[in-house]
């Protein structure tokens, strides 16, 4: 279990990367989400034990990590993809992944060979595990990044954006890889591809400028934009406060997905809501409230 | 566990510092300056056919050589041979002393010498280039302790400048015996194990230590060249000469042979060096509580 009370991060200048944010996560995977500059990747960082909160408590798995050693500790438990990976290219994947291991503490030479083996097979890379990891491609990198954050049976796995820049085949085995690691652990997956969120996570939270806004099953997202999703086929974009989520060049125009408080467009057909429809919907909201706060 | 990890994380080193090439590229130097030296240091020397003053027999017999057909042959001393060579030249042969006293001097004034200026800029970006290359993050979230981190990036950043010491003294060996003749190689052993060895280990740790913190690579060999005439400097401090002047051994009128003399320079020199080290945990202490106190 990991629980995270009234966490606050200030960086130099005043700035709130999170603030006051309370969550609680269980095992499975645990959806992110949230636009640029929500504060995802500062609330992963404190979570890896890499930053250390203005104030408020982060517990993971009863080590609190505003202790250096409870840092230490949960890190043992961890493993943590970050956005922006960078790998030894002089190293090839055996070798990067064993310096890895060895690091995670997997001291017993055979246990990181037969677990260096099954990741490498699982992210499919064991035909050029031998090559230099410099003539590696994007995707190949983040799956040599997913199979480092596998190594050694991490009881939390945190991934940051970790299918950026994947085609959808991999994409998918990717999401489904983690879903797999996700049996009796932890995954927490940020990423701003909600498509990878309503596939695999049966927990999400949405972050907005450092403020969890949003904590509970996608379901329950999904749910909160139904009626306010509408299909509008027309020759101008529809306006009166509408997001479009969809544009579709039709034979008989153009077909709009909208999402918004109320659609007067002619010939709008209410539509059946996504986790995506409820995102854009649940972000409109925020930007509403926050600018009816300010008037 | 400890030690394990250690061993393999230099282990790795050692392999990441070979494949940048630059260290081999600074052996390939190393061994041909030496033997440069070495050949330019013995083409102006001029011939002498003076081998051995025996004075522990009555009467004194000299040994000379015939410098046209190689042949020694030995006669009894006049006078004047005997108040022309010093006492502490008598009873060896001149030519071993004479060899043997330009290897020591290559080993343990030229090697360190040419290390000072290397090996301080060569290893400055050990630690910096794991923030460009974008693994420090990795590192840190994972459960290794940073006092660990930076023993493993010193030791194994010495451990990769020693084939390329090995190889170096390899090859002086080698000319030496070709150009030199004859010699006590025990001596030159232990001026390379006494001074050399120790010598690069501080040169390692000063490289490797004090530009840790530093942000990026090219500051770090910057830093790397500041520090360059910090370690000349204290080389001077620590050189075979400083403490053979120091103690005034050159100038001894006792009947101490030159070779035992040389060996107890050597011993001072090595003892002098490992004062010094003490430098480097120093830095290690400084740099792993800066690290804790970021963190």
């Amino acid at each position: 279990m990991i629980t995270i009370e009234h966490l606050t991060k200030r960086y130099r200048g005043g700035v709130a990367a999170l603030d006051d944010a309370t969550l609680t996560i269980g095992s499975g995977m645990f959806g992110l989400v949230g636009p640029n500059g929500a504060g995802k990747t500062t609330l992963m960082r404190i979570l890896a034990g890499l930053l250390r909160p203005t104030s408020g408590r982060a517990n993971v798995f009863g080590h609190d990590l505003s202790t250096w050693r409870g840092r230490q500790a949960s890190k043992a438990l961890l493993g943590y993809l970050p956005q922006d990976l960078g790998l030894y290219p002089n190293l090839n994947a055996i070798e990067f992944l064993d310096y890895m291991a060895i690091l995670k503490g997997v001291t017993s030479a055979s246990a990181r060979r037969s677990q260096i083996d099954d990741l490498l097979q699982q992210v499919r890379l064991t035909d050029v595990a031998r090559r230099p990891l410099r003539t590696y491609s994007g995707g190949m990198k983040r799956r040599v990044g997913i199979a480092q954050a596998l190594l050694g049976q991490p009881r939390l796995i945190i991934v940051d954006e970790p299918t950026a820049g994947l085609d959808p085949e991999e994409r998918i085995r990717f999401r489904n890889l983690l879903a797999d690691a996700s049996i009796g652990r932890t995954v927490i997956l940020s990423t701003h591809i909600i498509e990878d969120i309503s596939q695999s996570c049966n927990d999400l939270a949405a972050l907005y400028r450092g403020r969890v806004i949003y904590h509970g099953p996608p379901g329950a997202l999904i749910e909160a934009a139904r009626g306010h999703v509408w299909t509008v086929t027309a020759d101008t974009r529809p306006d009166d406060g509408l997001l479009v989520v969809s544009t579709l060049q039709l034979a008989r125009g153009t077909q709009y997905r909208v999402v918004g408080e109320s659609c007067t467009s002619p010939g709008a057909e209410p539509g059946e809501p996504s986790l995506e429809d409820g995102y854009i919907w649940l972000m409109a909201q925020q930007r509403e409230s926050l600018r009816s706060g300010a008037a | 566990m400890v030690a394990g990890m250690l061993g393999r994380i230099i282990r790795m080193e050692l392999t990441l510092g070979w494949r940048r090439r630059l260290l081999p590229a600074v052996g390939i130097f190393l061994v041909l300056l030496q033997v440069g030296l070495m050949l330019i240091g013995t083409s102006g020397r001029g011939q002498t056919d003076f081998i051995m003053l025996d004075d522990t027999v009555q009467p004194p017999l000299i040994t000379r050589v015939d410098l046209a057909t190689g042949q020694e042959y030995t006669e009894v001393a006049s006078l004047e041979e005997l108040e022309s060579i010093p006492v502490n030249l008598r009873n060896m042969r001149f030519d071993v002393f004479s060899a043997t006293f330009q290897m020591v001097a290559y080993v343990s004034v030229i090697f360190p010498l040419v290390l000072g200026i290397t090996l301080v800029i060569t290893l400055a970006d050990i630690i910096p280039v794991d923030r460009q290359l974008r693994v420090r993050e990795l590192l840190e979230a994972s459960p290794l302790h940073p006092g660990l981190y930076l023993l493993a990036k010193w030791l194994g950043g010495w451990a990769a400048t020693l084939p390329m010491l090995i190889a170096a003294l390899t090859a002086l060996l080698v000319t030496g015996r070709l150009i030199l003749g004859a010699y006590e190689p025990g001596l030159v052993l232990l001026a390379w194990a006494g001074v050399t060895v120790p010598f690069a280990l501080l040169c390692a740790g000063v490289g490797v230590l004090a530009p840790a913190a530093v942000a990026t690579r090219r500051r770090a060999i910057l830093m790397g060249a500041l520090l360059v005439p910090l370690v000349l400097f204290g080389y001077v401090s620590w050189s075979v000469s400083f403490w053979t002047t120091l103690t005034g051994l050159w100038r001894t009128d006792s009947t101490i042979a030159l070779l035992p003399l040389s060996q107890s320079a050597i011993l001072l020199t090595a003892q002098a060096l490992l004062v010094a080290l003490q430098i480097v945990p120093l830095l290690w202490l400084a740099q792993t509580a800066w690290i804790r106190l970021r963190r």
